[in-house]
């Protein structure tokens, strides 16, 4: 019964948080920290992965070689396109590709095709799933335009990719012998099992006035012809290989294969490239060094990240540390922003030595002076940031300065730093009880006589702008003196 | 009814010729006429005769029932309907609800715009491309392209007509890319937004339990719009003060009575700095018990003791005035209980005076008043019958009003209260011994932010009565324009030479936490503007109270109260005081303005009054007085009328181009609630008018800081943070299509499976977004509260501005660009398995796709700090539930799922490049926010990142306990002449040094 009781009030007691929003919450915040270690575990994830990747990439061995231009005999070569559509020139072909790295079986024949939009989506869609599982029991083919039909009769395969079967064909001879290749186990066994069906044969195939691609065998079932469900499955960009077969022997190193191929498929007309690959594999694949590259990048430009992120972070404190470091021999305080720059703070020693900026060229100005009292007197509403917030990130002000005159005491709390509240709080005390935020703004009006003084003492001019811009500058000196927020 | 915001009775009595007609029997016979005026929507005037038996019966506002009308004591009445319908004055008055929405929906049916053209511009881009390849397909009388069949094709993609074919193509890309306009946007949004009404409306700290309401969200649309408030216009009585009024205090012949202290009286003193005498807490353990509507306690006039004041018998007159000069009507609720149902709380607390004292009103019928008072001379209780003759009745242009009794001893009394101003102006010679005393006591009160009245009173001559009363029954059935004109007239005439007997003083409640309240949104850097009816001294005293007007204000007061006006309204030329009033207004704006700006370093306030409000708003005048009003911290206008309220909240509304909240109680405060962006209706006494036509309604107005402060800013940060992450999400996603399409010769084919994209907006990214919309919190409750500057980045709307939306968009564009083309360069072309096996289209489509949904629920992941099991469950969950649906989808057969058969379980999963480069793409893609985040919290922090940080610091807590201090004592900022905040430091300091100790 309690346990009942108690398990029946812990519901409601969450279901009580979550209507009140309180729920248990992580609430990650990303402070330097944190950045800089997940910045640096991604450079120390990435660079290694990148280094191993890029050293599998370079074990698998790869041969390339581009026959379609080659193998079409110098006299034709004005008119590619009528030699290949010529089926009375027999489409014989050689090629020699000497291995330079020992290969290790099984080695993979890819051929590749350049400029094939075999993703356009006309040839995508020009397929039957159905008819290719069911054969001519399926009878809705009109998925398949334009290559639907023939005389009236379907045809099976139908379709624009299988219609334009890839019908080069390769022979590898090595030494004079014959080098055995594997055609087998080529295609998605999930295809071969489920897509493709067993007892569909090729019926009715280029039978048509225009023939496309290669002819298949009708008495082979589809399930069993590989080439042509390698074909099937579309290419996802127009560049693309397709497995043809395995050799499974070694080749070894200056080893010479001898290529016998036809050239019957048609890249011509379209400025398509073929390309036969032979290529070893490792166990991330084929020869790819992007990803390594890629992996390095990431890695580095992280690490890059990491370290311009921890300068700035230490540079950024430094400035903070500067000046609560320069209290430690001051005998007089001098707030010097730049000329013409109001945003910039610069505290300096009366021993004339200036952190920033040349002390010649520098304006005297009285914005910052005022900027510091209002950091003790205004209210958060009426400052854009919140009261006391120069202190509270330690940053040492002019009307602590003058407090500190009149009670040395105060200097020992200051080195002590900021770190700490309860000196935040000992420093006010001591402010309050002196008239270091009168003095600043005595200061300040001072600093601005100053000015407007300058302003004066420049040459007359009868310019009308002139004068107008000469009495906006006092103006403005003014109201940077008076102004509370 | 409750159209006026007042729940008090309304006295309707029949004419004296039908009201014997009090059965269905007697109605039989009855036959007469009507004529009334035509339908209009005066609510407060009637003019209408009835013809019976040859004779003229004015008929006025006391004889008409408005629809709605509630019966009370009497079970049924008879009567004749008039108007129907639309005809009727409450529909006359009806507008009609506006439509809201939020400057954030209006911004993003922009973006809508923006990503529409986009969409547009990509698809003819597209189509352009493809254009261009359908007609290369076709070179020379060749067909390039031999395995499409150009020969034997369909229009779309016909080379010997591109145009065609291309324009074709632009509407396959419209349906293609429509992804990047995100349709499902909308509907998470209500739903959000639902759920967000939801949780306001569950909200505990926002539940009174006293009324047992708690907060409502009628409107579930205008939530994050709460978050943007730039200005708050509040109305006065119900919303900031309880509108229960509290006899406190009265001069009766130049002596003050009355002890207790006002709150409005602390907060006064405080400021003067006095210490205080607590003396309430013994008054309160004295009285037996409290009284509503009573808090007066002065030991020489309770319990009969006023016998031996030596002014009793002018004691004995101003309570006979108070117990005799109303519209009250008693209810008797036991024995010794009677109730009183009054037109004004100002009404019913002057009979509750006058019953405590021992002037005890029990009756009233149609001609007379029934009292039971004390006779000073034997010492017993005597019941005493006032003949009823007249009621001259209050109206604000009148400002006052006055009965005419016969007493039980014959003699004609005219029995007057009014405001002082009207009162002291018909005394009589003899009548103004205390003039100068009262008048004094009144300035005091009303410093004290009370509600005064002047009481008088007149004995009638009985001839001068006779010749008054014919006058006035003869103007009384006029039908005619002017009649109430002629009515006032009259009015005037006996209302003259008054007796004047003293004055009282009844206190505005205020509601409870309005001081903080006000103090805090202040803080938060929202603008508060009082519209209230009240008079000017009462306002700037509720000023003072709730903390509006502060020590060290500057206060400008726009009157037309001047004495050069005041002299020309004597003469009566309308034309000439109308040039004056707004020349003299036109000047004081003028000089007002100067004033400003000359003084830039302090803060003003501006006290405005209806009248000078009226001038103010020429169309001359608008521009300046707005840019006069924009620059004060603080507004009051006081004296005006509900449909000034609507006028100045549309003029902000309009002026400052920000979002306006109204808020207010009654009836009078409806037009001013629908003319405001956000309307908050306060559900007290006054009714549901208000808050049938509010956005939000509360039960107090303490808790509008809660609604504002924490629920809009939330609801602003969850509603702008999901919109700018649902563009980012669909573009990612419709870009990599674009990448993709242009690989394929721009022919219109889908990177990815049709299921994986219908599913993409319902299953895979929609539960993380909503969960964003819904629970995200930047900073806790507490924390929001505790920092109310931080509600500034809805006013500026900084999470929701065209930087900010065009960053996540371009977030969007980069992250599609990741992941195509790392995607596509890392899988396809070379073997992407050890078996040899190439990357084909589907293996593309599923890894891209992983890709995809991965970084955006990462990125969403980042960019929220707050994670409950909730977010954990909907984000990773997504993520999970991709990879189940992949699993589930590809084992059904291949006919049904296509591409998609077995490709996880056969060809991705087994691949490690797969799994590889999914790392790769997801931690690529999220690398240009998470830097951007880092570095713009490290070197450029927003509030909500400051406060995030702060509260880490393990030495924030010692901050933490001065805010809240701080913030609890408001009235310790002006206690000395150290500001608030340093000496509440030092006192920190002093306490925790002695814990060390």
């Amino acid at each position: 019964m309690d346990t009942d009781r108690e398990r029946h009030s812990a519901r409601e007691t969450a279901f009580y948080l979550f209507t009140q929003q309180s729920l248990p919450a992580c609430k990650p915040v990303l402070t330097p920290g944190w950045v800089i270690a997940i910045f640096l575990f991604m450079g120390v994830i990435f660079i290694p992965v990148g280094l191993v990747t890029l050293r599998a990439s370079h074990c698998v061995v790869e041969i390339v070689d581009r026959y379609d231009i080659d193998c079409v005999p110098e006299s034709s070569r004005m008119d590619k396109v009528s030699y290949i559509r010529d089926d009375s020139i027999p489409k014989n072909c050689s090629r020699f590709m000497k291995v330079h790295k020992y290969m290790k079986a099984p080695i993979y024949i890819y051929y590749q095709l350049d400029n094939y939009y075999q993703n356009h989506r006309r040839y995508v869609k020009s397929r039957s799933d159905k008819q290719l599982l069911d054969g001519q029991k399926y009878h809705d083919t009109s998925s398949c335009q334009p290559v639907e039909s023939n005389n009236n009769r379907p045809i099976v395969p139908c379709g624009l990719i299988a219609w334009s079967l890839f019908n080069d064909t390769f022979e590898f001879i090595r030494e004079g012998a014959e080098l055995k290749v594997n055609r087998k186990n080529i295609a998605w066994k999930s295809d071969r099992g489920h897509k493709f069906g067993k007892n569909v044969y090729p019926f009715n195939f280029q039978n048509g006035t225009l023939i496309g691609g290669g002819k298949l065998n009708p008495e082979i079932p589809l399930s069993d012809q590989e080439d042509l469900i390698v074909w099937m499955r579309t290419s996802a960009l127009p560049s693309f290989r397709k497995l043809y077969g395995r050799i499974e022997e070694d080749l070894d190193v200056d080893d010479v294969v001898v290529v016998n191929l036809t050239n019957n498929y048609n890249t011509y007309s379209f400025g398509g490239k073929k390309k036969l690959v032979l290529s070893t594999s490792s166990w991330l694949g084929g020869k790819n060094d992007f990803l390594g590259h890629a992996c390095v990048f990431v890695g580095c430009s992280s690490l890059t990240l990491a370290i311009i992120f921890m300068l700035l972070h230490v540079k950024y404190r430094r400035t903070d540390i500067i000046s609560s470091y320069v209290i430690k021999g001051v005998n007089r305080v001098i707030i010097v922003p730049f000329a013409g720059l109001m945003e910039t703070r610069v505290i300096y020693l009366g021993t004339g030595k200036a952190f920033q900026g040349d002390s010649d060229k520098i304006d005297i100005h009285s914005s910052f002076l005022i900027d510091d009292v209002l950091d003790f007197t205004g209210t958060s509403a009426s400052l854009g940031k919140g009261s006391l917030s120069d202190i509270r990130q330690g940053v040492v002000t002019a009307p602590i300065l003058f407090a500190m005159e009149e009670f040395p005491r105060l200097k020992s709390v200051i080195q002590q730093g900021f770190d700490n509240p309860a000196n935040v709080d000992t420093a006010l005390e001591y402010l309050w009880k002196n008239r270091g935020i009168q003095r600043s703004k005595e200061l300040a009006i001072k600093h601005a006589n100053l000015v407007a003084a300058a302003i004066d003492s420049l040459p007359e001019s009868s310019n009308i702008d002139v004068t107008k811009s000469r009495q906006a500058l006092i103006n403005l000196t003014r109201i940077l003196v008076t102004r509370n927020k | 009814m409750n159209l006026d915001g007042e729940t008090n009775l309304k006295l309707k009595h029949a004419l004296n010729v039908t009201s014997f007609y009090s059965s269905a029997e007697s109605l039989k016979e009855f036959r007469a006429v009507i004529k009334c005026e035509d339908p209009n929507e005066h609510l407060y005037s009637f003019i209408g005769t009835l013809y019976f038996d040859c004779q003229q019966y004015s008929l006025s506002p006391q004889q008409i029932l408005l629809r709605d009308s509630k019966l009370k004591n009497t079970e049924y009445i008879f009567g004749v309907v008039i108007f129907t319908g639309h005809d009727t004055k409450v529909m006359q008055n009806a507008t009609d609800p506006p439509s809201k929405r939020t400057k954030i929906e209006r911004r993003m049916d922009r973006i809508i715009y923006v990503l529409f053209s986009t969409l547009i511009l990509v698809s003819f881009i597209g189509s352009l491309f493809f254009g261009i390849e359908t007609n290369n397909d076709l070179s020379g009388g060749n067909y390039t392209r031999w395995y499409l069949r150009p020969d034997k094709t369909t229009v779309f993609f016909d080379p010997r007509r591109p145009a065609v074919a291309a324009f074709l193509h632009c509407l396959t890309g419209l349906m293609l890319y429509g992804y990047l306009i995100p349709i499902s946007l909308y509907v998470s949004i209500e739903i959000c937004k639902v759920l967000q009404s939801i949780f306001i409306n569950q909200d505990q700290a926002m539940y009174d339990e006293e009324m047992d309401r708690p907060a409502h969200a009628r409107t579930s649309n205008l939530n994050e719009e709460l978050g943007q408030v730039h200005t708050i216009l509040s109305d006065k009585t119900g919303t900031l003060t309880c509108n229960s009024m509290e006899f406190v205090k009265c001069s009766i012949a130049g002596t003050l009575y009355g002890r207790g202290m006002t709150e409005v009286e602390i907060a006064l003193a405080r400021k003067r700095g006095e210490q205080l005498t607590e003396q309430a807490p013994i008054d309160a353990s004295e009285s037996k018990k409290s009284i509503k509507g009573f808090n007066f306690r002065d030991e020489r006039i309770m319990d009969g003791k006023w016998v031996s004041e030596p002014q009793s018998d002018v004691i004995q007159k101003f309570f006979r005035v108070l117990a005799t000069c109303h519209t009250a009507v008693p209810e008797v609720m036991g024995p010794d209980e009677i109730m009183y149902e009054a037109e004004s709380p100002d009404e019913a607390a002057f009979v509750i005076a006058a019953r405590e004292v021992g002037f005890e009103f029990f009756a009233r019928n149609q001609t007379s008043i029934k009292l039971r008072e004390l006779d000073p001379t034997s010492g017993i209780r005597v019941d005493r019958v006032y003949e009823l003759l007249h009621v001259l009745e209050f109206s604000s242009a009148r400002k006052r009003m006055s009965v005419i009794v016969k007493n039980p001893e014959n003699q004609l009394l005219l029995l007057a209260k009014g405001a002082d101003s009207v009162i002291f102006e018909r005394l009589s010679k003899e009548g103004r011994a205390y003039e100068e005393r009262t008048k004094e006591h009144i300035e005091k009160y009303s410093e004290a932010g009370l509600r005064t009245m002047a009481v008088a009173y007149r004995e009638l001559d009985n001839d001068e009565y006779k010749t008054w009363e014919q006058e006035f029954l003869k103007a009384k059935t006029s039908v005619s324009a002017d009649r109430d004109v002629l009515m006032d007239e009259l009015a005037c005439q006996i209302e003259r030479d008054l007796i004047l007997l003293g004055a009282t003083a009844v206190e505005d409640k205020l509601q409870k936490g309005v001081p903080g309240c006000i103090d805090k949104l202040a803080r938060a850097g929202i603008g508060i503007w009082v519209l209230t009816g009240d008079k000017r001294g009462t306002a700037i005293n509720i000023g003072y109270a709730c903390s509006l007007l502060r020590h060290g204000m500057k206060q400008i007061v726009i009157t037309l109260e001047l004495p050069e006006i005041l002299a020309q309204e004597k003469e009566g030329d309308k034309e000439a005081i109308a040039e004056a009033s707004l020349n003299s207004i036109k000047l004081q704006i003028l000089k007002a303005k100067s004033q400003v700006t000359e003084e830039s370093s302090t803060e003003f306030g501006l006290i405005i009054d209806g009248k000078s409000l009226t001038y103010a708003m020429d169309k001359n005048l608008v521009n300046s007085f707005m840019d006069l009003a924009m620059r004060c911290a603080t507004v009051i206008c006081c004296r005006s009328s509900p449909k000034q309220k609507a006028v100045i909240t549309r003029l902000v509304k309009s002026v400052t181009g920000r979002t306006t909240l109204a808020i207010g109680d009654g009836a009078n405060d409806v037009g001013m609630l629908q003319e405001a962006d956000i309307g908050v209706g306060i559900s007290g006494v006054e009714g549901m008018q208000a808050v049938m036509a509010s956005d939000f309604a509360i039960a107090q107005f303490r808790f509008l800081e809660r609604l504002l402060l924490v629920h809009g800013h939330w609801c602003y940060r969850r509603i702008s943070m999901m919109i700018c992450y649902f563009f980012y999400k669909n573009i990612t996603f419709g870009f990599t299509l674009f990448w993709f399409e242009a690989y394929t010769s721009f022919s219109g084919q889908p990177a990815y499976n049709d299921w994986y994209m219908s599913c993409y907006n319902v299953f895979f990214t929609s539960l993380p977004v909503i969960a964003l919309g819904v629970f995200d919190q930047d900073v806790s409750a507490r924390l929001c509260l505790k920092h109310p500057l931080l509600y500034q980045e809805g006013v500026r709307n900084i999470l929701f501005n065209w930087p900010r939306i065009l960053g996540w968009m371009f977030n969007g564009l980069l992250s599609s660009i990741i992941i195509y083309f790392l995607t596509t360069n890392s899988i396809t072309g070379p073997a992407f398995r050890k078996d040899g096996q190439v990357a084909d289209y589907s293996v593309l489509g599923v890894t891209m796709y992983t890709c995809v949904v991965w970084t955006v629920n990462c990125q969403m992941a980042l960019s929220i700090n707050y994670f409950t099991w909730i977010q954990h469950l909907f984000i990773w969950g997504s993520i999970a539930f991709w990879y189940i649906f992949l699993v589930v989808y590809g084992s059904i057969p291949p006919t049904l799922s296509t591409t998609a058969y077995k490709v996880l379980v056969e060809a991705c999963a087994p691949s490690i490049l797969y799994w590889l480069t999914t790392l790769l793409v997801v931690i690529a893609a999220l690398l240009p926010l998470l830097s951007y985040r880092a570095f713009q919290i490290r070197f450029r922090p927003m509030e909500h990142d400051r406060i995030q940080i702060q509260r880490r610091r393990p030495e924030s807590t010692e901050y933490d306990a001065t805010q809240r201090r701080l913030s609890e004592s408001s009235e310790a900022r002006t206690s000395s002449e150290l500001p608030s905040e340093v000496r509440i430091r030092i006192d920190n300091l002093k306490a925790s040094s002695k814990r060390k100790n």
